[in-house]
């Protein structure tokens, strides 16, 4: 079952739905290559997050180390979150000059769903690096930021 | 739609929350969801958390902090102006997932507050809400639970080791820190 | 040659000494003093030889005897069960509780299993204080209540859960008289079910403020067979993992469980699956070695401790990569393999420009011992560790060969000797008794290394019941694997094969008494050998002198020191 889908009739509020995710992040999610946790322990509205995805095997990206931002407003997760990246990166989604995943170019956030979540996104992220046009794209050096 | 199929103990529940209101507890469901409640819990008179100058049954009493309100039946809304600048009124929320009642409800405070037992994100540190849950108890057995863990912090198991240490080392100290946050924070604002 | 009855007399105290030596062994072991190399017990191959079959044959029998013995009293201490034996044992368990306190058998199970399935501790909490333990366990006096709702199908009840009004025939309550629908009760008894793991074999009413227990007379009405069926496994479960005397068979694929009662520190046992292990901490059987210098000594060999001490000891971070760099001897000048730097072996500093470095060598003067140390731990460690390894993949091919010895040759040989199988008893024996001394000799490795470096008087008595119980062993297992083969493809009753026989009965004898005797003196710490260098101090110090010369304790009857020869003084002054 999807984190926080809560089957049929029933709807996860938004702030126990992020402290569902929160409680995964924190266990750890599986292989460890993406993972993410709250910037702010103390906003006790949850909203600003960050994320972290170590590149593909067999790409450019191998063994680098990729921040995101997500930020989660009140309307989250009816709304998918803001999601940008603050290391630098060349893929075809993400905004040149801000970083910005642009939700036109990536489905999941175009196609955005309530059961969906951050891990999600973090993974679809991590998989879309690894597609034939991202994959042997020049990238910025590795360390910096936008 | 998410209300339909709302099974009857939640309905039966709600009617009897909203009908018979504890105590200096009020819980109602949000509009467009019947198992998600807006809560607020008044701080226990002799505990640090203390609704200072709120006396629902005492309308002398509202006078003197300067608030000019009707006397509330129980307790009311949250909103409601009688609580405000008054201190000692603690906002939660609660939501009631599928399983409920066979897993207990999730609750958590969405006013800051300084307890050895609840977290800054307000996650509370209850047995009843994890491995002490019966489908037995109530939303209202939930929220009186709460309040008494307000008059009675526990620091041996603590949910924030810093306060619990505070709690444990100079006590009237971080009474002192509660009561500060309390006036800060818990003004029914 | 000797005569035929001889050999059997011969043998016949071999056996009975080897009853009295688990006695004495190492006490009329030890007055015998460190150099001498007779020992009474040992046999030369030539005492075995018998040349009659009818004194093989008693012989045989002999052994037979002891054998079944032996497995008797193993059987006494420890009972291998299966999943139907354990039931049934649970059920008797039951049985006799609810006849003896007059409980129902749910009620009888409810009790025992909060009593971790000890009959006696249940009857005699319950006949000290019935009513705490009622209290404690939830088992309440039964209420009217329940008769009441089920006799008037009629009435109208609310379930305390999901809050419906329901025909009071479909409301349900433990003995406490909360009342709640069947659907709640099955969700209640299944959430737990699912979710408690053990813990639902504790479920109890879900009033909070009730402990009422509930039994499986409910689960087995209210729940679904799949539910049933995971409740009967936790409960089997408890029954074993809760009950002090039976644990679970370590074996991975292993169904059964073993009862041990056995009392005198010895927890070897060895489960139908041949599996042997240590009931005491479930690792295979270590004796003479205790549990915790096993865990000790399992938790070196897995972890790499030792191999950092072995970087510590030649190798040096390459200072530019940090990748560990080994030295094979020649000059200083060092470049890294990876990154190609060029540093001084001595101070590390770059090669460049590098003029000498005496400076840094006294600096380095604490760290080089360090390094020594490490290295020579690393030989002692290496030492021991080589011969327990050695023994243990001994050990294993031992066990394989044995079980293809029994498979293939013993009918070979059954037709080559013309003797039923049966009687090829010995021969398993004499494997059984190499593996079980390959298992003793491994450990007593590891227990070497553990013997502290600051007590050479044990160290050295170690050493030497260890040499001698394994020549023994080695000449047993040559006995048994290679004089075998030569009868197989011999047709007709060779002589030869009598006196074959007979050699290799003595030998398991004597090896097994060799070992008892290192295991028994290793398990008591090498307690004969005290720091004072005495035996026996506290028992005996009125009755015994230390030698001045060598500290050997001797008795007072004698007047020169059993060791070294030289006279007691004080007696001599008297």
């Amino acid at each position: 079952m999807t984190l926080g889908s809560g089957g049929s009739s029933v709807v996860v509020p938004r702030n126990f739905r992020l402290l569902e995710e929160l409680e995964r992040g924190e266990k750890g999610i599986g292989d460890g290559t993406v993972s993410y946790g709250m910037d702010d322990g103390d906003d006790i509205y949850m909203r600003s997050w960050t994320g972290t995805v170590i590149g593909p095997h067999n790409t450019v990206h191998e063994g680098r180390i990729y921040q995101l931002k997500l930020f989660c407003d009140k309307d989250y997760p009816e709304k998918p979150p803001s999601v940008r990246f603050h290391s630098r990166i060349n893929i075809t989604c993400v905004n040149h000059e801000t970083g910005v995943v642009e939700p036109k170019k990536f489905a999941l956030l175009a196609n955005w769903q309530r059961e969906y979540t951050m891990e999600d996104i973090l993974t679809q992220l991590k998989k879309e690096m690894a597609t034939p046009h991202n994959r042997k794209l020049v990238q910025p050096p590795e360390g910096t930021y936008f | 739609m998410a209300n339909s199929n709302l099974p009857r103990r939640i309905i039966k529940e709600t009617q009897r929350l909203l009908s018979e209101p504890a105590p200096g507890i009020s819980a109602s469901p949000s509009e467009d969801n019947m198992r998600y409640f807006n809560v607020m819990i008044l701080g226990p008179t002799q505990s640090p958390y203390e609704a200072l100058h709120v006396e629902f049954s005492a309308a002398n009493r509202l006078k003197l902090c300067g608030c000019m309100v009707q006397p509330h039946k129980a307790l009311g809304s949250w909103r409601s102006p009688s609580t405000s600048s008054c201190g000692g009124v603690f906002k939660l929320e609660l939501f009631l997932p599928e399983e409920y009642p066979m897993a207990a409800p999730k609750v958590r405070f969405l006013t800051k507050i300084y307890h050895p037992n609840i977290d800054k994100l307000g996650r509370i540190c209850l047995d009843i809400l994890k491995d002490k849950w019966s489908p037995a108890l109530q939303i209202r057995t939930v929220l009186l639970s709460i309040q008494a863990l307000l008059s009675a912090p526990n620091p041996d198991d603590p949910l924030s080791e810093n306060i619990a240490k505070h709690w444990k080392t100079k006590e009237a100290e971080a009474v002192e820190t509660a009561k500060e946050w309390t006036r800060l924070y818990a003004s029914g604002a | 040659m000797i005569p035929s009855s001889t050999t059997s007399l011969a043998m016949d105290d071999v056996h009975r000494s080897s009853d009295s030596v688990k006695v004495e062994s190492t006490i009329n072991y030890y007055s015998d003093g460190f150099d001498d190399s007779e020992d009474p017990l040992f046999l030369s191959d030539d005492d075995f030889v018998g040349d009659d079959d009818g004194a093989a044959d008693a012989l045989l029998e002999d052994i037979k005897e002891d054998e079944i013995d032996l497995l008797k009293q193993k059987q006494q201490d420890c009972k291998i069960l299966n999943t139907t034996e354990l039931r049934q044992r649970m059920e008797q368990d039951v049985a006799q509780v609810s006849s003896v306190l007059s409980v129902s058998k749910f009620e009888a199970s409810i009790l025992l299993r909060n009593y971790n399935w000890s009959v006696s501790k249940v009857s005699d909490a319950w006949f000290t204080d019935e009513s705490a333990v009622r209290e404690k366990v939830g088992l309440l006096v039964k209420t009217v209540i329940s008769c009441g709702i089920v006799s008037n199908k009629r009435k109208i009840i609310i379930c305390g859960i999901c809050f419906e009004s329901h025909t009071s025939d479909r409301i349900r309550c433990a003995d406490c008289g909360h009342l709640y629908c069947e659907i709640c009760w099955s969700i209640y008894i299944s959430t737990s079910i699912n979710n408690d793991g053990a813990g639902c074999l504790m479920l109890r009413c879900p009033d909070p403020s009730c402990h009422a227990a509930i039994g499986q007379d409910m689960i087995d009405s209210l729940a679904s067979e799949e539910d049933r069926k995971k409740y009967s496994d936790f409960l089997l479960r408890s029954y074993v993992e809760d009950n002090r005397t039976t644990k679970w068979c370590p074996a991975p694929a292993c169904e059964y469980a073993v009862e041990f009662s056995g009392a005198d520190g010895i927890f070897d046992v060895t489960c139908r699956c041949l599996t042997s292990f240590c009931w005491n901490c479930e690792e295979e059987c270590h004796r003479p070695m205790d549990c915790e210098t096993v865990r000790k000594w399992i938790s070196k060999n897995s972890s790499e401790s030792e191999n950092v001490n072995y970087i510590l000891a030649y190798c040096k971070p390459c200072p530019n990569c940090k990748r560990p760099i080994e030295k094979n001897h020649g000059c200083m000048h060092m470049t890294c393999r990876v990154c190609r730097n060029e540093f001084c072996w001595l101070c590390l500093g770059p090669w460049k420009g590098h003029m000498n470095c005496n400076r840094y060598m006294e600096r380095t003067d604490s760290e080089d011992k360090r390094k020594k140390m490490a290295k020579e731990s690393l030989e002692k460690y290496t030492h021991y560790f080589e011969r327990w390894d050695a023994n243990r993949k001994s050990k294993l091919k031992a066990r394989a060969d044995h079980q293809r010895v029994k498979d293939e040759e013993f009918k070979k040989l059954s037709l080559s000797q013309d003797i039923p199988e049966a009687h090829f008893e010995f021969i398993s024996k004499a494997w059984l008794q190499v593996v079980e001394c390959r298992r003793a000799l491994e450990w007593s490795y590891s227990y070497g290394y553990y013997l502290p470096d600051n007590e050479p008087a044990k160290k050295q008595f170690f050493e030497y019941l260890q040499g001698e119980a394994e020549s023994t062993l080695e000449k047993l297992h040559n006995c048994v694997e290679s004089e075998l083969k030569e009868f197989l493809d011999v047709d007709g009753l060779s002589k030869k094969f009598s006196e074959f026989r007979t050699k290799l009965v003595g030998l398991t004898t004597v090896t097994g008494d060799y070992f008892e005797k290192l295991v028994r003196a290793l398990e008591n710490g090498l307690s004969d050998v005290n720091s004072h260098g005495t035996k026996g101090l506290e028992e005996e110090v009125e009755d015994c002198w230390c030698c001045d010369r060598c500290t050997y304790a001797n008795p007072s009857s004698i007047r020169s020191c059993k060791v070294c020869g030289s006279l007691n003084i004080d007696n001599v002054n008297e």
